[in-house]
């Protein structure tokens, strides 16, 4: 029972009565990811375009560190970056993961991601899809249950934190404060099936 | 009597048809006057509802006749209409103007606005001043817009309907405006509150409306609906900055044609605010670049996808269905690659008629006509959208009040000469199809052309049609102004608006303000089975359909000028060229 333990005793035995779903922590991060993932180059790194817009980027003492990292050498970094050869299959996919754990580092470094979603103190809107019921029997289905959309402010900053050093105790408190914005029947949100933010 | 022997409200259908088709009007136009929708009058006509004692008002003033001569069967309604029988309560009309003068006042509408010579003498007040025809006392202003009116409802006095008010607040504020009467021009969509700037732009359509009753026995009733296109887009009430006097060559050249039909009231029916927005912006922008028309498109085409997002939030303002803007994408709608597709069959119309193509090689000459439909997505607007998150239906039954993503079998497709509504689908067996291509194949098995469809599994929403509905009004009124007047920058930006917004509410990073990769698709597919329905339409209508490809592009041989209206409407079409099959294009 990790971070906000009161939330989830509430709940009581999660997929007892057959919901599908997710800590809303969890929803949270999923989200931040895709976030995070659906921005930076798009061009894929099997294209010429996608390629060398890269190795661009990787052009840094940090990104030939995170290269590094991955496995590639400084004498085929140089052989890349000259144009002597290309990149075997395999060794894109190094150069493909070096870039998104350089483009995610700066992302948090820079504060860009914070003020994303902060959004000039507007905050975002996050759409609250709750715990799927369709194989709940009958008599525990609750049909009050829907999806919640609200604004939410101020947080990030903390939830952007949180989920930069991965830790997930902390996304489940924010995840606790977020909904208690909700109104009395907050706690039938603990679980979901999806968070949507509109970012 | 016909009366003896049906209802009064049969009765009553009865005459509300007859009064229709004598004043050429549609039940849409019917609709807007009484301020309902087209569906509520063609379920009361249909006796699947009632038409209330309310109605029956509504109807006797629409129509300008006496409660007792509107319940009184159709033939004495007709000749009531025309001034031919005398009405049953000819000494104490309800109704502004009683049939004798009704017949004339129109005709002094038709005059005022430019025509010098006023052969009935033009009083400048409204029908609803003269002394003669109303016994009533002005009661009070109006609730609704502030001018005096003659009736009181529920003890409030207001005008009766929207043009009432309209025509009152023009003759308020032009002293010169024609008198309108509110027989024959509908109401604008009874939806939206009366437009505060369309009063300015009303003179202008006064003429032809009013033109209708003065001949309804012209056999000018069949012939094709006179082109309107010149009077309409003055109505609207964008272009701010324009004079409020009508352009004078509008009124005669709105007159020549001779409408039988009255003038279809489908431009009234935007949002004021929305296409007040949309003009604004582009003068806007205009300003800033000091003129120069190249670099405000510019920079209104850049900007197009966050105000189509803006104006998207406010026509949804007010609006019944709160939609999901972010729901979990299922497995089927994401993408699997960068430049890859999703498991989503468009249908794709890309279909080539062979029988025409063998007959062209072996030498006949067939002369093709290459017909353009006009802003095919904006039209694809309106489509079956879900509201929500899409959720799993294993039924096999499709659920018209819902609307999502559907797997099929498709029934097999045999005319040769007709394209299959599918596209051109090599695979067989189970496809995933959206709403607009289930709802067109299910269309085309009740019109017996194929099989239904076997629905296997449905991933759906409870939905609607009119989602964006205001949205696609707002901007088709603005796209048709600015072809009215020739704003080149207007049509680029109100085209890179719905163009991108289509595009872009999927899984795009260019707009993170919705993401609907359903959406996305249903629109598609919309106008896919929009050009095919075209396709079809042709076909039925004698023509041979050559070819029909990408979202707006259909050939067919033959006179195609009756079956569809050429233009740069919505509703028309574009000839591209003419080219003979075979030879060189």
């Amino acid at each position: 029972m990790a971070g906000s333990p009161d939330l989830w005793t509430r709940w009581g035995e999660f997929g007892k009565f057959n919901t599908r779903g997710m800590k809303g922590g969890e929803a949270l991060i999923l989200e931040l990811n895709r976030i995070v993932y659906s921005s930076g180059i798009s061009s894929p790194v099997t294209s010429k375009r996608g390629l060398s817009a890269r190795l661009r980027y990787l052009d840094s003492p940090a990104g030939r560190a995170a290269l590094k990292d991955q496995g590639v050498t400084a004498r085929t970094i140089r052989s890349w970056m000259k144009g002597n050869s290309t990149p075997t299959a395999a060794n894109r996919e190094r150069i493909d993961s070096a870039y998104w754990h350089r483009r995610r580092e700066n992302l948090i470094r820079s504060g860009w991601l914070k003020r994303h979603l902060d959004n000039d103190g507007r905050g975002r809107r996050m759409e609250i899809y709750p715990v799927d019921q369709s194989h709940v029997p009958a008599e525990r289905f609750r049909p009050n249950l829907q999806q919640r959309s609200i604004t939410v402010r101020y947080i990030w900053g903390d939830l952007v934190d949180a989920w930069a050093v991965q830790d997930a105790d902390t996304v489940d408190e924010i995840w606790d404060d977020v909904i208690s914005d909700l109104d009395s029947d907050y706690n039938a949100y603990a679980h979901v099936s999806s968070v949507g933010i509109g970012a | 009597m016909v009366a003896a022997m049906m209802g009064t409200e049969d009765t009553l259908r009865l005459t509300v048809s007859a009064l229709m088709t004598r004043t050429g009007e549609r039940q849409g136009d019917l609709a807007a006057a009484l301020g309902q929708s087209q569906a509520q009058v063609s379920r009361k006509q249909a006796a699947k509802s009632h038409w209330s004692l309310e109605d029956v008002d509504l109807l006797a003033a629409h129509y300008q006749l006496h409660v007792l001569d509107l319940l009184a069967g159709p033939t004495h309604a007709v000749s009531v209409l025309h001034g031919a029988v005398p009405s049953l309560q000819a000494g104490t009309p309800t109704f502004p103007a009683p049939p004798a003068p009704r017949v004339q006042t129109p005709l002094t509408a038709t005059e005022p606005t430019t025509t010098p010579d006023p052969a009935p003498p033009i009083t400048q007040a409204p029908p609803q001043q003269q002394p003669a025809s109303v016994p009533e006392v002005v009661t009070g202003p109006c609730v609704l817009c502030g001018q005096p009116a003659q009736h009181e409802l529920d003890g409030f006095p207001q005008h009766l309907t929207a043009e009432e008010c309209a025509a009152a607040v023009a003759a308020a504020g032009t002293p010169q405006a024609p008198a309108r009467t509110p027989v024959s021009a509908p109401a604008p969509a009874a939806e939206e509150v009366p437009a505060p700037a369309s009063p300015i732009a009303e003179p202008s359509v006064a003429p032809v409306a009013a033109a209708d009753p003065a001949v309804p026995d012209t056999p000018a009733a069949a012939e094709p609906p006179a082109p309107t296109e010149l009077a309409e887009p003055l109505a609207s009430p964008a272009a701010p900055p324009k004079p409020p006097v009508p352009a004078p060559p509008t009124s005669p050249a709105a007159q020549e044609p001779a409408p039988a039909r009255p003038l279809r009231p489908a431009p009234g029916y935007a949002s004021t605010t929305l296409v007040e927005e949309i003009t604004d912006t582009v003068h806007e922008v205009l300003a800033a670049c000091s003129g120069d028309v190249d670099a405000a498109r510019a920079e209104l085409v850049k900007r197009a996808i966050p105000d189509v997002m803006k104006l998207l939030k406010k026509s949804r303002v007010g609006g019944r269905y709160e939609h999901s803007e972010f729901p979990p994408t299922d497995e089927i709608l994401q993408k699997r690659s960068q430049k890859g597709a999703d498991d989503v069959w468009e249908g794709r119309p890309k279909w080539r008629n062979r029988a025409l193509f063998a007959a062209a090689k072996k030498g006949e000459l067939i002369e093709v006509t290459a017909l353009d439909m006009n802003a095919a997505y904006l039209s694809a607007l309106k489509s079956w959208l879900p509201i929500g998150q899409l959720l799993e239906d294993t039924s096999g039954a499709h659920n018209p009040k819902r609307a999502g993503v559907h797997l099929i079998t498709p029934a097999d497709w045999d005319h040769p000469d007709l394209p299959n509504p599918l596209g051109n689908r090599m695979e067989p067996g189970e496809l995933w199809v959206t709403e607009s291509t289930l709802r067109l194949l299910l269309d085309c098995n009740r019109q017996g052309l194929t099989d239904a469809p076997a629905i296997h599994r449905s991933l759906v929403s409870g939905a609607s049609e009119a989602l964006l509905e205001k949205l696609r009004r707002a901007l088709a009124e603005s796209r048709k102004t600015a072809l009215a007047q020739g704003d080149e920058v207007t049509i680029a930006y109100v085209k890179a608006m719905y163009s991108k917004f289509v595009s872009t509410i999927g899984e795009s990073s260019a707009n993170r303000e919705l993401r609907r990769p359903d959406w996305m698709h249903i629109i598609r597919a919309k106008a896919f089975a929009n050009l095919w329905m075209k396709a079809h339409k042709a076909h039925k209508a004698g023509l041979q359909v050559v070819e029909i490809s990408g979202t707006d592009e259909l050939h067919v041989v033959g006179d195609w000028r009756p079956v569809f209206p050429e233009g740069r409407d919505l509703n028309q079409v574009k000839e591209k060229t003419t080219y003979i099959l075979g030879g060189k294009r």
